[in-house]
């Protein structure tokens, strides 16, 4: 049986359409199947396209590198950079120049001028860039939960760690591990402490330990070795010097549950001479937490963000009552404070669930522009 | 474009029905289409078919619905923790119910599919939208009803089946049912046919009257089964079956054949284990290299016990018992080069329920008791340092109470009322950290369920739940809804439905230390569905399907994110309002031309669920998909059969999903680009009156497609199983 004759056969048995009773009959057929899902047809929207990720080399470009976290557990985190001669913002610049992802929560950023540095925190490594063309340059694996980095000299990057129960050690450079700095203590069944950000002042190097911690725990920088340690409320997180060389440690306060016992939020200062705590700023129950803490660029004002963002001299003894700019709707997640310029850039975050917002104000509080970058900006590198 | 050759594809077996053909029709006794049931008037309720049950004995529930069903399954991988989106919805939006006692989680309100084997049950019922009410409240998706039957007709049956496959994966699954032997052949009569499957079965004591429908797969008449080609002149149901399931409640009530006490024990056992190392492209790293996942393996084991017991009195009594244990390892994201981690999960579950079940004429009285305790431990250890990061300890126990009372008022009208009663108590702890929280919770609902079917081609529902829990008072969720046969001589359905409901917060959400919000309100949904469904029936082919629109509106939807007040933990709240509308369809169609037997079948779902409550103005969330839930899924399923060999295609499509709220997307992102996945297996059966021998190959994702369900999450490519089951009835 050749082919024309199957189907000849296939016709004649009634498989395909043979007449027009059976072209009727398909048409029928056709339409009840049609009628129910016509919803479905005229339902679908256009899908949109990505957002188009454009390499663009930075090389003498002045302005601010932005971390953004992206969400735990979902490796969308990015980088993105502000030019604020042309007014211009790229995103996705790591992916961008490497073709692969950053990784999951990118925390923070620093640059020893050879190499642009990002702790990508769950994906426990630092990345290494080259600055101007962002090529990928190297990454220090193996570690727990990165944090901040700190340049102890230009050999010497110390990482911290949220569950390394200390410090490692690295050369910027070779990207080569050169050692650990062991913390012990900690909160009950930790390794040791688990540090967060630095502040150098002479000779020593404080380290606040955050999570579940109250320790400030001082190190040589010479010998990198532990010296001195203090007592603070719970939590301590972002720590800054101010022009006096005075320390100050934002604290995260700690959630006592529906029985009570919780702990607020403070701002404490620290001489780090004595290495004593001098003063204590509580919280008042119910009120917006902090979550940030930066310096202007002249070391004489503090700048905290809590829901609003609040300007304070570092001579006051209280906390201003007035915010210096209002955080109304916006969902301020971070900050960052223009060293050149003492220009404020604030992160919206949003919904924490999509490309977050950065508003830059001028030093007194006047809104300059704004712009859009990855989801959760969560760290400030300015050039 | 891509939805356009779907639909096309859907359409395909509409244009063969327009043919006749002669010859004899030989439907084994597989049962492709749907049953329904006479409380299931006028809602939505749809059945994986029992060639895809016995297709995926070997799976978990979140393999069956994500292939057999228009369910959306979030699985983070293979052995890793998959929870079902219906109808657009958050998981814990979909019940998850165990002969009628809820499997969620009362912690985190979810349950996890990929700790459920599909060889522990013999029915999968869905019930979409508001016909969950019926069952119980929460399900603003849907519910999904597992159920266990005794199968009268099968005294004793022996069952082993064992598979291997790539990446060390070892399954074994063993039953046996033995009991005591039906006295005469009469009274098996008013049972039904074994449908496929070892232990596929049925409940419902033959004697009873207008309630014999309830365990007949495609009867005819007027309650039951209207959607199903097998309704008109199905030569594989028993006459007398039919009959039964006809009898008016107030008609006299035919006398069993012969009386008589019976027993009936089904065993079940499985054990499902894989060290998961496949190896992947990783493209999360620099330099791109091959790799191999790490600490992906797992293994559980479970057991169940079923004891049935029949008096002549035409009361049945049950007695379950479900003890399981799983342990896996939780890999991390491919762009992860950190530190050594030991990191995994413990569940351990035990289940007891009783039931009890009473027959008069007219009446169905079901009593059920049940206790369901779950143990889970998390546990994340740097392995450099030692520093036990966490070590949760999450313990639960439920109480679940429940009385139902059906009665058929009057010709066409029944009424139905159920009262239920549940305690749960939980405890989290983490011992790394010494928190936790410990709490109990009471709940009462009250259901009165109406149905009326007037005449044959028409039915109506009226439904009202109220509830009372944490000393907070549901007053009225209310359901009605219709049904109406669209013309006398065609099974054409047109049916409708609008309901309320709502979701209590889970016990993580109000207490969860810390971030739980006690002054959560519940989730409150209002939904309602249109659905067309007929069939077509000749001598050689038969055609079902059904389509259905649906809209739903959920108010104070409860998401977790960093606390308002900008303190470093995160917090539950009522952010959101959730507009969610699509369209569900779903197909079999089967041909026999002898020697060769066909079956197709298959399922789409277009879900647009969106964010509707965007506040600022640069929120670009409004009007916006939710993350993580496809436009476009759908799956198509062809089986060509023929002296006992058989060979099976499965191609599944999973739309594009995205990681923001925005919809915005990255190039890097395009790992969630739309996928289609093809399995072939390759079955041969070997087939005496008291062996069977079944081999089967199977090669997943055929075409070796790297795709991703969760961002940065690798798959498998191509992959292999081999399949050896054996069946022994004496």
């Amino acid at each position: 049986m050749n082919d024309c004759s199957y189907i000849t056969t296939m016709c004649r048995k009634g498989w395909f359409p043979s007449g027009k009773r059976d072209l009727r009959r398909l048409f029928k057929a056709a339409l009840w199947l049609l009628v129910p899902c016509l919803p479905g047809i005229l339902l679908p929207g256009c899908e949109e396209l990505p957002v188009e990720v454009v390499y663009r080399s930075l090389e003498g470009a002045s302005g601010v590198f932005i971390s953004c976290e992206g969400n735990y557990m979902y490796g969308n985190g990015s980088l993105s950079f502000y030019d604020r001669e042309k007014g211009e913002v790229y995103n996705q610049l790591f992916f961008a120049r490497n073709h692969a992802p950053l990784g999951d929560v990118p925390q923070s950023l620093f640059c020893d001028g050879k190499s642009l540095f990002i702790v990508v925190n769950n994906s426990g490594k630092v990345v290494a860039l080259d600055p101007e063309s962002l090529a990928f340059k190297g990454a220090v694996t193996g570690l727990t939960s990165p944090r901040y980095l700190h340049q102890v000299d230009d050999t010497t990057l110390w990482v911290s760690d949220l569950h390394a129960g200390g410090i490692t050690v690295f050369h910027p450079g070779s990207l080569r591990k050169k050692g650990f700095i062991p913390l012990p203590g900690g909160p009950a069944g930790a390794a040791g402490h688990p540090t967060e950000q630095f502040a150098h002042v002479g000779n020593d190097i404080f380290v606040t330990c955050w999570s579940y911690d109250n320790k400030v725990m001082v190190l040589d920088a010479v010998t990198a070795t532990v010296v001195d340690s203090l007592t603070v409320p719970a939590q301590p997180g972002r720590i800054v010097a101010d022009g006096r060389s005075r320390l100050w440690v934002l604290t995260g306060g700690s959630y006592g549950g529906a029985e009570g016992g919780a702990e607020e939020p403070a701002l404490v200062r620290i001489d780090p001479t004595t290495r004593t705590v001098e003063q204590i700023f509580r919280w008042n129950a119910g009120s917006d937490k902090p979550g940030d803490l930066h310096l202007s660029p002249a070391g004489d004002s503090l700048y905290i963000l809590a829901g609003d963002l609040y300007k304070m001299s570092v001579l006051d003894r209280k906390f201003p009552l007035l915010p210096h700019i209002r955080g109304g709707h916006r969902t301020y997640y971070n900050a960052g404070i223009d060293p050149r310029t003492g220009e404020i850039y604030l992160a919206d975050a949003i919904d924490y669930a999509q490309n977050g917002m950065v508003y830059r104000f001028s030093p007194g509080g006047t809104p300059a522009d704004s712009f859009r970058v990855g989801i959760n900006p969560g760290d400030f590198l300015f050039r | 474009m891509r939805f356009w050759l779907l639909l096309s594809l859907l359409w395909l077996p509409e244009l063969l029905p327009a043919q006749t053909l002669g010859d004899t029709l030989h439907i084994a006794e597989v049962e492709v289409f749907g049953r329904r049931r006479s409380g299931e008037t006028g809602m939505k309720v749809s059945r994986p078919d029992s060639l895809a049950m016995a297709a995926r004995l070997t799976t978990s529930l979140a393999d069956l619905l994500a292939l057999h069903s228009p369910v959306f399954i979030k699985s983070y991988g293979r052995g890793s923790q998959a929870t079902a989106s219906f109808r657009g919805t958050a998981a814990s939006h979909t019940q998850i119910l165990w002969n009628g006692m809820t499997l969620n989680s009362p912690m985190a309100g979810i349950a996890d599919l990929s700790l459920l084997p599909v060889f522990f049950t013999d029915e999968v019922t869905l019930l979409h939208g508001g016909s969950s009410l019926s069952e119980g409240s929460g399900a603003l998706g849907g519910a999904i009803h597992l159920e266990n039957k005794p199968q009268w007709e099968e005294t004793s049956q022996l069952t082993a089946i064992t598979e291997r496959g790539s990446f060390g994966s070892w399954r074994l699954m063993a039953g046996l049912r033995t009991g005591s032997r039906p006295a005469t052949r009469s009274s098996a009569n008013h049972t039904t046919p074994a449908t496929s499957g070892s232990f596929a079965d049925h409940a419902t004591p033959a004697t009873s009257g207008s309630f014999a429908d309830h365990a007949t797969p495609a009867s005819s008449g007027s309650s039951a089964d209207h959607a199903t080609p097998a309704t008109s002149e199905s030569s594989v149901i028993p006459a007398a079956t039919r009959d039964s399931a006809m009898t008016p409640a107030n008609a006299p009530v035919p006398e069993p054949a012969t009386p008589a006490f019976r027993w009936q024990s089904v065993t079940r056992l499985f054990y499902d284990a894989s060290h998961n190392d496949f190896p992947f492209y990783n493209v999360g790293v620099i330099p791109f290299r091959k790799d191999t996942l790490r600490n992906g393996g797992y293994h559980r084991s479970g057991l169940l016990q079923e004891i049935y017991l029949r008096t002549p009195g035409e009361m049945t009594a049950a007695l379950r018992g479900w003890f399981q244990q799983g342990e896996r390892d939780l890999p991390q994201l491919m762009s992860y080069e950190g530190g050594e981690r030991e990191e995994n999960q413990i569940d351990n579950q035990w289940r007891l329920q009783l039931e009890l079940k009473r027959y008069g004429p007219g009446t169905r009285l079901t009593f059920r008791s049940g206790l369901n305790g779950s143990v889970m431990r998390y546990f994340r250890k740097a392995m450099d340092t030692g520093w036990v990061i966490d070590d949760a300890h999450n313990q639960e126990l439920s109480w679940h109470n429940s009385l139902n009372i059906t009665r058929e008022l009057a010709s066409g009208l029944t009424l139905s009322g159920s009262l239920d009663a549940t305690r749960h108590q939980v405890e989290a702890s983490n011992q790394a950290r010494d928190e936790g929280y410990r709490k109990a919770r009471n709940e009462v609902g009250l259901l009165v369920h109406v149905w009326y079917k007037p005449t044959p081609r028409t039915g109506f529902f009226v439904l009202t739940r109220s509830e009372i829990y944490d000393h907070r008072w549901i007053p009225v969720i209310p359901a009605l809804g219709a049904e109406w046969q669209v013309t006398p001589r065609r099974q054409a359905w047109l049916k409708a439905n609008l309901s309320g409901n709502f979701h209590k917060p889970s016990m993580n959400d109000l207490y969860w230390i810390p971030g739980g919000n006690p002054d959560l309100q519940p989730e409150k949904g209002l939904s309602g569905e249109l659905s067309w469904a007929s069939a077509y029936h000749r001598k050689k082919w038969a055609f079902r399907h059904e389509a259905s629109f649906f809209l739903s509106d959920i108010h104070n939807w409860i998401i977790w994110q960093p606390a308002a007040n900008g303190a470093w933990y995160w917090e539950a709240s009522n952010l959101r309002d959730v507009l969610s509308r699509g369209v569900e369809y779903d197909f079999t169609f089967s041909l026999n031309y002898e020697p060769w037997n066909f079956i197709l079948s298959g399922n789409y779902a277009l879900t647009r669920t969106t964010n509707q409550n965007a506040v600022s103005s640069v929120d670009q969330s409004r009007g916006k998909q939710l993350i993580y839930i496809p436009l476009h899924a759908g799956n198509l399923h062809g089986t060509l059969s023929r002296q006992g060999w058989s060979l099976q295609s499965d191609l599944g499509y999973t739309g594009r999903r995205y990681t923001r709220s925005s919809n915005e997307w990255s190039w890097f992102e395009s790992r969630l680009n739309p996928f289609w996945l093809l399995d072939l297996s390759l079955i041969k059966h070997f087939d005496t009156a008291h062996h069977h021998f079944g081999v089967k190959v199977k090669v997943e994702n055929i075409a070796g497609v790297r795709y991703q369900q969760i961002l940065w999450r690798p798959m498998p490519g191509r992959h292999y199983s081999v399949t050896l089951s054996a069946a022994l009835k004496p």
